[in-house]
């Protein structure tokens, strides 16, 4: 009789009880202080055991695995889903057919789309992991317009923020040094939901992507490409935190799309 | 080409920079994808087309469970550090052989499980410990999640009891495993699961009042 109740409270406790037999627990429970007693006990285990801490993975598990994974002997590997064509993502997303090429790459759930915000002296880039991320050093798209806001906030955050529009995707490109403890917010804006990041460093700083809010906490220098897709407004909001206080806030305009 | 619409929150402290960065030689290092709200089974199909983003989006997924479920079935983070990575090795392996129509979960879970019980065999600690043997799990530094009294004690008592029991209290507990989906990792019917379920706790429960001469 004993064990069937301690049954029936643990089965209870792990939501696994029916209706019927929560209720029999129930009425157990209203008549029986000694059932009562074994219920509470019960329960302070379940919580006991359900409040464990966990345990943060050791740092670098991911690249550690990532590491004997290369060490592993080559499969044969079928081709990714979506490959970019001609000389690189950058020329398969500028080709002949845009509107298809963008249609294509988001249907087929790759999230990060490519392009380059910057030119000059650029030293080759390591060569990609993976067939198709990596985008190769180039012009930005024919005709399509950047802005660019250069900062300084002496003491936080030099550098530079450029926003590229090609219809429904804007491209976020962050060159920035900053202090430590420097945190810069993308916050929600109209229906653009952020898709993709690019070009982080082998340790990234903290990123958080909340409700759609994109939060770089970073310190040191930093480059990395946020592509946002989905309609967005005349201007992009960005803010800059130190120590989690609001120092600056300001807004990109957004360019007008090239084929608009 | 450039343009700043200041905000009417904004500060005026801003102000352009006549010189580039200094960092301007790499522009792009590796890709990482780190907005991901894709499903599991969405992850594998990439990863088995090829796309090594997708296998690193699901050891960013999955690596705190996992290696959380092998140091509670191990009782030791060096050893379960060590789990977690052959266990996503063995994904990377065996991925043909993962069967879609079920829950990928179950399937990673499942390969952690046996991989810690592996361990444990090979060590020869297959067996409960008895209680001279326990070494409280927090000797070790790296075991800051049994830093409370509590925490260790519960930790020892389940190196003290029976694998399959340490096996579902921890799927249940850790892993938050509803009967049916540890039905599916271990193996056995949830009528099974519910009485090795109940038996743990008994055990965890007699174990806990012995030790502390209290109710838990």
């Amino acid at each position: 009789m004993k064990n069937l109740r301690s049954e029936l409270i643990d089965l209870f406790l792990d939501g696994e009880a029916s209706p019927s037999e929560a209720a029999e627990l129930e009425q157990q429970l209203a008549s029986d202080p000694v059932a009562r007693a074994c219920f509470e006990a019960q329960r302070a285990l379940h919580e006991t055991l359900d409040g464990l801490p966990t345990l943060d993975p050791p740092p670098g598990l991911t690249e550690q695995v990532l590491a004997r994974v290369d060490s592993l002997p080559a499969q044969p590997e079928t081709p990714a889903p979506v490959t970019p064509r001609g000389s690189g993502l950058w020329d398969w997303l500028h080709g002949a057919r845009p509107v298809l090429a963008y249609a294509s790459f988001f249907a087929a759930g790759l999230v990060i789309a490519a392009m380059i915000y910057e030119l000059g002296d650029i030293a080759e880039p390591e060569p990609s992991m993976i067939s198709g991320t990596m985008i190769q050093p180039g012009p930005g798209p024919a005709g399509a317009e950047s802005r660019r806001v250069e900062v300084e906030l002496p003491g936080i955050a030099y550098g530079s923020i450029v926003a590229q529009r090609e219809r429904d995707v804007l491209v976020m490109g962050f060159e920035l040094e900053t202090a430590a403890d420097t945190e810069v917010v993308l916050p929600r804006t109209g229906t653009a939901r952020i898709v993709g990041i690019a070009g982080l460093r082998e340790e990234p700083a903290q990123i958080s992507l909340e409700a759609g809010r994109f939060s770089m906490r970073q310190a040191g220098e930093h480059r990395y490409t946020v592509y946002l897709h989905g309609h967005f407004p005349g201007a992009m909001p960005v803010q800059i935190y130190r120590q989690g206080i609001l120092v600056e806030e300001f807004e990109i305009e957004i360019p007008a799309d090239a084929e608009e | 080409m450039s343009s700043a619409i200041p905000a009417s929150t904004g500060s005026s402290r801003s102000s352009r920079r006549t010189s580039p960065p200094a960092c301007r030689h790499q522009l792009f290092y590796r890709c990482r994808v780190l907005v991901n709200k894709e499903t599991d089974q969405e992850l594998v199909e990439r990863f088995r087309h090829g796309d090594r983003m997708a296998l690193e989006a699901l050891i960013d997924r999955y690596q705190r469970p996992v290696y959380n479920a092998a140091y509670r079935l191990l009782g030791n983070a060096e050893d379960a550090r060590d789990i977690a990575q052959t266990v996503f090795l063995k994904v990377v392996e065996r991925l043909d052989a993962y069967d879609s129509q079920y829950k990928f979960f179950s399937w990673i879970y499942r390969i952690a499980v046996n991989e810690s019980l592996n361990a444990l065999r090979t060590s020869g600690r297959e067996q409960p410990v008895t209680g001279l043997e326990t070494q409280p799990a927090a000797s070790n530094p790296e075991n800051v999640a049994d830093r409370t009294e509590i925490g260790k004690q519960v930790q020892t008592a389940m190196m003290q009891m029976t694998t399959e029991g340490r096996v579902v209290l921890t799927l249940k507990h850790i892993l938050g495993l509803s009967y049916r989906e540890i039905s599916g990792v271990v193996g056995v019917p949830e009528k099974t699961v519910k009485s090795r379920l109940f038996a743990a706790r008994r055990h965890l429960r007699e174990t806990l009042e012995s030790r502390r001469g209290e109710l838990v």
